[in-house]
């Protein structure tokens, strides 16, 4: 087979479907696992509440009004995302389902007064992202374009990934209505992406059959401080603010593809394989600052809202992969929680969960802004607590799932059934 | 990713962490409950009133169910004092004082009742009486005293509460709301903090689910406070707002007449509170005491009263300096013990 043959078969490969679409753990997405007992149900609208230990999170600064020593955990029991891309085969929809691994948050608080009056301490381990696909598709006889047909394609893609934090904070009183909270936050991530596609295409009167066997997997190690103050101007209003700025340590993209390609009509075969290493794929991380608000209207009602804001990522450094180009975007959201017995609280949020990729392409996914609601019950007791609820969200956005030419509609639904307790003590 | 492979990456880890969710949530709940086994009948409410208990023979029943309701609620405000505050334990001086306050309790108006006397680890200078007949007296009480007949006064005191049933009483007439503001004044004094009781959530109640539940098994009247509830309540009674003020000089009076008709120096409380007051002017810190009794000038003046109608300067009783400084030395040892570690 001619080189040049085998290139230009390669080269169409790449850009080929549904193969290299992998978003990298959804880097693009900050809001997709919302942690936390009480912020969970809340929609995530709690930097200017953030009294137990998810303030490590949301406002460390808000510890420092904890009202009680607590150890508490939660996991994301069910997770599910479905993405549905309308007229992919001319007229038919393509659905991806992935599931999440387990998300779960475990928390502690303590009081330290007696080291330094008004002091408390956090410590956290969370999982902000968690992603665990297990796709198998076998497409037969899909008309892609004009040009292109699919006599089969058969995609298998087992993709696992995660971003945990393990991360600390201290809260302190310098006045009555006045916090400082400092965190620290280790992070990291990984996620790993196995792909085997055979192709049985007919391009222009052509048939080619191809099989790619790839896998990427993208590491990242970082720390992530962040400073947070909560200002009550009044005893039932309170302001909270976060800013954070992360770093890594170290991150790399590792990729293996092997390729083969098979020229029917001329009876040709030839492959290649491709070995390649990035040392910064993603560029920093993003800045990411909260402000939020909470109405303690009475014990019996909290309201809350929050404004998240999140950098843009710009082609700084050299290694930066361009599909990992982030814009900044800010979320919203809103939080209620309302004792409907003093044993049985009921919380309820929205929140936008938006998207920062900057341009849709074959090789980012898809952009999709998701608006979410949050809704939880728990049963409480003196000292204990235990919560079960769900957070839907749905969304709708764009991508380019086939080629660089083609762009199509795609629907995003994501459910998680979570559960979680607390115990003061 | 084979199913084999798939068990162990998502379901192991899921199965692990939820069952240990499950145990971490089931721990508080246990935690939860461990007060209320300490009282055993948690939710059981506190019987109604009911007047001429004693004396009925249909109300017998009634009247054992509310002597065990009061042991209860004294029981475990007992248990949360000695938490608080830590224990003495000096066998020979808590039977010292056993032996001193039965023997006073028993010349009162109430000799058949039940009463246990043990030594709180407290500098300050108070006694509490629990229902129930728990009698807790601080360290600092019994240094502060000169003689028997002062410690004996005190114990009368005490046991005048309990027979009269001031705290028991209280509680029962007190409603689940009365409770529950009382709860909320008495966080906000000892927060002492605006901003953080904005942030504070209802208390739940134990009634609330399982509480309705256990009284649905019990066939429970419902009325009244739960026997955990009381006792959380007397608590703030008894360290935050005090008794009503007649009920304390009631006290007073009684425990004079105890004391006297014990054989004890009738002068016993007067003198005590004398001194006390005499302190307090060296010192503007507000103690428990201050907050929940009377001032001293009109306890003196009510003791005098008192004093006055039974010609009490016609009485000479026993004063035991000696025997009692024998067991007042005991603590100061324990003191100087206590503060060289």
């Amino acid at each position: 087979m001619k080189k040049i043959e085998v290139l230009k078969l390669f080269a169409a490969s790449m850009i080929v479907i549904l193969s290299e679409q992998q978003s990298f753990g959804d880097i693009y997405h900050y809001n997709n696992v919302i942690i936390g007992e009480r912020a969970q149900g809340m929609g995530g609208a709690y930097c200017a509440v953030a009294d137990d230990a998810s303030g490590v999170y949301y406002n460390p600064a808000g510890l420092a009004f904890a009202q009680s020593n607590d150890i508490s955990g939660s996991a994301n029991a069910l997770y599910s995302r479905t993405l549905t891309y309308k007229d992919i085969f001319e007229g038919k929809n393509f659905t991806e389902k992935s599931e999440g691994t387990f998300s779960p948050f475990f928390g502690a608080m303590q009081k330290l007064d007696k080291y330094i009056k008004g002091l408390v301490g956090g410590f956290a381990y969370y999982s902000l992202d968690t992603e665990l696909t297990d796709q198998n598709d076998l497409v037969q006889n899909a008309v892609v374009s004009s040009t292109t047909t699919y006599n089969i394609l058969r995609r298998v893609v087992n993709r696992k990934a995660a971003t945990t934090v393990a991360a600390m904070g201290l809260g302190y009183r310098i006045s009555p209505s006045l916090s400082l909270g400092v965190s620290l936050a280790y992070t990291h991530s990984e996620d790993l992406t196995q792909i085997y596609l055979n192709l049985d295409e007919t391009t222009s009167g052509v048939r080619r059959k191809s099989t790619t066997n790839s896998r990427r997997l993208l590491r990242t190690y970082g720390l992530e401080p962040g400073l947070g103050i909560q200002w009550a101007p009044f005893t039932k209003l309170a302001f909270g603010m976060t800013l954070k700025q992360g770093q890594f340590a170290s991150q790399q993209l590792e990729q293996d593809q092997h390729l083969s390609v098979y020229l029917a009509s001329t009876n040709q075969y030839g492959d290649t394989a491709q070995r390649s290493k990035s040392v910064n794929p993603l560029g920093a991380p993003p800045l990411q600052a909260r402000f939020g608000t909470a109405l303690f209207a009475s014990p019996d009602l909290l309201l809350t809202a929050d404004l998240s804001y999140y950098g843009a990522v710009k082609n700084m450094e050299s290694g930066y992969r361009p599909e990992f180009a982030r814009e900044a975007v800010m979320n919203q959201s809103i939080g209620m929680e309302y004792f409907l017995t003093p044993s049985f609280p009921f919380r309820m949020g929205i929140f936008t969960n938006n998207d920062a990729r900057k341009t849709v392409s074959v090789n980012n996914g898809e952009k999709i802004n998701y608006l979410g609601l949050s809704t939880f019950g728990a049963w409480a007791q003196p000292n204990s607590q235990i919560s079960l609820g769900t957070v839907v969200q749905k969304g709708s956005g764009s991508s380019k799932k086939v080629s660089e030419d083609k762009s199509e509609t795609v629907d995003g639904f994501a459910y998680t059934v979570a559960f979680s307790a607390t115990h003061s003590f | 990713m084979d199913r084999q492979h798939k068990l162990k990456v998502i379901f192991i880890p899921k199965l692990i962490f939820g069952v240990s969710l499950l145990l971490l949530s089931l721990t508080g709940l246990i935690l939860d409950a461990k007060d209320n086994e300490e009282s055993s009948q948690e939710d059981k409410p506190v019987a109604s009133p009911t007047p001429a208990a004693e004396a009925s023979s249909e109300s017998t029943e009634s009247a054992l169910e509310d002597a065990k309701a009061e042991m209860e609620i004294g029981r475990n405000m007992a248990g949360k004092l000695l938490a608080f505050y830590g224990v003495v334990n000096d066998k020979p001086l808590v039977s010292y004082l056993n032996q001193v306050g039965n023997y006073v309790a028993k010349a009162g108006s109430y000799p058949d009742r039940k009463y246990m006397f043990a030594i709180l680890d407290s500098d300050s200078v108070n006694a509490f009486a629990c229902p129930g007949g728990y009698i807790l007296v601080t360290k600092g009480t019994i240094r502060h005293a000169q003689n028997e007949a002062e410690i004996a006064a005190v114990l009368g005191h005490e046991a005048a509460h309990v027979g009269l049933q001031h705290m028991y009483k209280s509680l029962k007439s007190m409603s689940a709301d009365e409770a529950k503001k009382l709860q909320t004044e008495a966080e906000g004094r000892k927060l002492n903090d605006p901003y953080a009781m904005a942030r504070r959530r209802p208390t739940p109640d134990e009634s609330a689910a399982g509480g309705a539940l256990a009284k649905f098994l019990m066939s429970a009247s419902g009325a009244g406070l739960s026997v955990l509830q009381a006792a959380k309540a007397g608590m703030n009674v008894m360290l935050e707002k005090g008794l009503d003020q007649k009920l304390e000089f009631e006290a007073d009076g009684e425990g004079v007449k105890y004391a006297i008709n014990a054989g004890y120096d009738p002068k016993g409380l007067d003198k005590f509170l004398a001194r006390l007051a005499l302190e307090k002017k060296k010192s503007s810190d507000k103690t428990v005491m201050d907050k929940t009794h009377p001032t001293i000038p009109d306890r003196r003046k009510a003791i005098a009263e008192v004093l006055n109608k039974m010609s009490a300067d016609e009485i000479t009783g026993a004063v035991l300096q000696k025997r009692f400084q024998g067991f007042q030395k005991r603590i100061a040892k324990k003191s100087v013990k206590k503060a060289g570690k």
